[in-house]
């Protein structure tokens, strides 16, 4: 078992510190709150010879992207970190970056487009793109799914773009007790990435043969296919080497035995969601929990194994699309769940958005809907807006 | 093959055909310098006619339009990483890669004196795109956005100066070359080579008149002709800075009037004569700039 | 997406494809008893199709787009440039 060293530290110094043992050769960076601390923690890692990278203060965050995207064509590991409106800013290269296949993972504190604080807005854009995102409820699983992430990206079975993404300022800016592992243990288990077409190689002239769009958009399809795989058995050996696992890597199943009803949380909602899913439990009701870990490739098998005798489901998560009556995860679960012959009730919560607090209360009013669907037999309310659970939020129960 | 080539015995970098235009300078711009930077070079083109420069024998890096001086930056630093320290980043971008969408990354290579030599081909409009106006396009000048009607005539400002502002930023070394007279042009490159990839100072800035024929409306030809006008008239004075030393690198003995330069091109058809009165005054105040910072 | 080395052979498959000799209207030619072997023509042409060889300057018309620089630059006027019959 590996070992390390005990600190209390923040989601982004968690994050800081992964790159540190990860290695990457060249960090493009740019300071958007809550992202900020990442990269000052990394300048001084690289200010004291700690780690050995190439450190761009760039200008703004698109070229902070095309820094990643002109460096990893060359074959060089690259990382970089961003969010909200600096991410928006980012899109026309990001988008470029999931088209070159490049493995750039991403530091990704998730932030409103209309405020400093937490929602999933900011990776909406790039939701459709092909690029693989993970949520992280934890500073300590920030940490241990960065170091996993280079290893799922530079996999030659998927070479994508990776975000690592987590609550800004819940879990950014708030301090937890984190296992550090030592450089050696992630030496072995994270190799130096090898570029599938080699570094760049002046004196052997080659010329792209550009096959049609269609296929290149089929092989980006497959690699995200692969993921799926690739993100399970990257998860897997983590736990052989660290001691630490996440469900299977996409999902996880918490406090599931004889569940007949299930919530579905992400990120920070989950640590909350725990309480409410142990209250309600021990007042007798058959209701579980189920993480959701992997965002992109969508883990449609693995919730459709899940799901499969569960009579009503309950989505809370940081988003709502205007004019969907949903927010992007309850879409993408419905439509997962579409070809199933027997299929549970779902119910959307649309909480926190713009990052306000996701309270034991507004959770337990989500999961108390969802029992009520699963007795009657009917959904009341499709969609719960956060403001119209009003009094049920004040003060804790 | 260019003289340089020949004379320097290099494999040719960039290899015809072009889709370009008949008589199209920015081939020529092209080809001078990747020919004498040699092979091992990384090349950035952004969007612009010099997308069209032939199968290039070095490689070429992708980049958005806005990105050409950060996609190469991200060049040089893995080049930096890899220990590939004689290879050269070269960027031959247009002047709207230049002077407008190019110009935050650019400013921000070369306040980061990133090691790259940047070759602006200045054909004073989009030309890929149809011949839209830029920050580069003189004034009075015809385009397909500042069309000649009975209302506006012509674009109705001044275009930027790319070279003052670079050096302002503190590149090492900024120049303005013409594709009339190689042997300068070719000298420039490498001692842009010298200072960006051997000496690793910083940005190396050559700005080069391409002077379109498609665009400018006259007969291809010409285009050396009205290259050469455009030094002798002191519209495109070649001159070179290196860290802060001016140096002017041609005096043309008699400096001719901008209406002989104004006359050929149809673009400026329609300039009366209070308007080439007034380019001329500029270009002499210009001229007489130049002619002093070199005393 | 793939790759395939740089070989003379595929440029040659590309020079063909291309067909930019069909561009043309008005071919030069050089008249080798007036030309002085200065290169200035193989200097300024912008695709470099012009080959400076011991028997003096040679365009390659397949690659000749007739833009009429050579004829224009050259400082004798050993190039002709009419228009081309085909």
């Amino acid at each position: 078992m590996a070992k390390g060293k005990v600190d209390f530290i923040t989601g982004n110094d968690a994050a800081a510190y992964a790159v540190k043992v990860c290695k990457p050769q060249v960090i493009p960076a740019y300071p958007i709150t809550p992202q900020s601390p990442v990269t000052e923690k990394i300048a001084e890692y690289v200010a004291d010879g700690e780690l050995d990278a190439e450190y761009v203060e760039v200008e703004g965050e698109h070229s902070c992207l095309a820094v990643a995207r002109g460096a990893g064509q060359l074959g060089a590991r690259v990382f970089t970190a961003t969010c909200g409106p600096g991410l928006m800013y980012a899109h026309e290269n990001m988008q470029q970056v999931a088209v070159d296949r490049t493995p750039l993972v991403m530091a990704v504190p998730d932030r409103s487009h209309v405020s400093l604080y937490p929602d999933l807005t900011d990776i909406t854009p790039e939701s459709q793109s092909g690029i693989i995102m993970l949520f992280c409820e934890t500073p300590q699983e920030v940490m241990d799914t960065l170091i996993q992430g280079f290893k799922v990206a530079e996999d030659h079975r998927v070479l994508l773009p990776l975000f690592v993404c987590y609550d800004g300022y819940v879990t950014s800016h708030t301090g937890s007790t984190v296992l550090m592992p030592d450089q050696e243990d992630v030496d072995a288990f994270l190799p130096e990435y090898e570029p599938y077409w080699g570094r760049v190689d002046p004196s052997n002239p080659v010329i792209s043969v550009a096959r049609s769009v269609p296929q290149m958009k089929m092989e980006h399809e497959q690699a995200m296919e692969n993921a799926k795989s690739v993100i399970k058995e990257v998860n897997e050996d983590f736990g052989k080497a660290f001691g630490r696992k996440y469900g299977n890597g996409r999902i996880e199943l918490i406090d599931f035995d004889g569940a007949e009803t299930a919530l579905i949380a992400h990120s920070s909602l989950t640590g909350t969601a725990r309480q409410v899913i142990k209250d309600l439990k021990a007042k007798g009701e058959k209701i579980g929990l189920i993480k959701l870990k992997a965002f992109r490739p969508f883990p449609a098998e693995d919730l459709r194994e899940a799901l499969k005798d569960i009579k009503a489901v309950g989505v809370c998560e940081r988003h709502e699309i205007p004019g969907h009556g949903q927010g992007m995860i309850c879409g993408d679960l419905k439509a997962a769940l579409y070809d199933m012959p027997k299929r549970p009730l779902v119910v959307d919560a649309a909480l926190g958005l713009g990052g306000t607090d996701v309270t034991v209360p507004e959770l337990t009013y989500v999961a108390n809907a969802v029992l009520e669907a699963a007795k009657t037999g009917v959904v009341k309310k499709k969609l719960i807006w956060a403001p119209e659970i009003g009094k049920s939020r004040e003060g804790d129960d | 093959m260019s003289l340089a080539t020949v004379e320097r015995g290099v494999q040719r970098v960039t290899i015809p055909p072009t889709a370009a235009c008949q008589g199209c300078p920015m081939v020529l711009i092209a080809r001078t310098a990747l020919d004498t930077l040699g092979q091992n070079t990384i090349v950035t083109i952004p969007a612009s006619c010099g997308g069209w420069s032939g199968i290039i024998g070095c490689p070429r890096t992708g980049t958005q339009f806005p990105s050409a001086a950060a996609t190469a930056s991200g060049a040089a630093r893995a080049l930096k990483k890899f220990g590939m320290n004689d290879t050269n980043v070269l960027v031959v971008a247009g002047d709207g890669g230049t002077y407008d969408i190019g110009n935050q990354s650019l400013s921000g290579a070369v306040e980061r004196l990133e090691p790259i030599i940047w070759v602006c081909q200045n054909n004073q409009a989009y030309m890929n795109t149809g011949i839209q106006r830029s920050g580069a396009t003189p004034r009075w000048a015809w385009t397909t956005t500042t069309p000649v009607g009975s209302v506006n005539k012509g674009k109705s400002v001044w275009n930027k100066d790319m070279c003052e502002i670079v050096e302002a930023t503190g590149a090492p070394y900024v120049a303005k070359a013409s594709v009339a007279y190689t042997r300068d042009f070719v000298n420039k490159i490498k001692k842009a080579q010298q200072i960006s990839t051997v000496e690793k100072k910083g940005v190396s800035f050559i700005e080069v008149l391409n002077t379109c024929p498609t665009g400018w409306r006259y007969d291809s030809g010409l285009a050396i002709r009205v290259a050469r006008l455009a030094v002798q008239t002191g519209i495109w004075p070649l001159f070179e800075v290196e860290e802060g030393d001016f140096k002017l690198n041609y005096k043309p003995k008699e400096v001719l009037p901008v209406a002989e330069y104004l006359k050929v091109q149809g673009r400026f058809r329609h300039l009366t004569p209070e308007q080439i009165e007034a380019w001329q005054s500029r270009t002499t105040k210009y001229w007489e700039g130049m002619l002093e910072r070199a005393s | 997406m793939g790759r395939a080395p740089l070989t003379d052979q595929l440029i040659k498959t590309r020079q063909k494809a291309a067909r930019a000799w069909a561009w043309r209207v008005f071919k030069p030619e050089i008249d080798y008893d007036t030309c002085i072997k200065c290169w200035t023509c193989v200097n300024f042409c912008p695709d470099g199709c012009i080959e400076k060889t011991d028997e003096g300057p040679v365009i390659d018309y397949n690659i000749c787009k007739g833009c009429g620089i050579c004829p224009t630059e050259c400082p004798v006027n050993a190039i002709s440039f009419e228009r081309e019959e085909r």
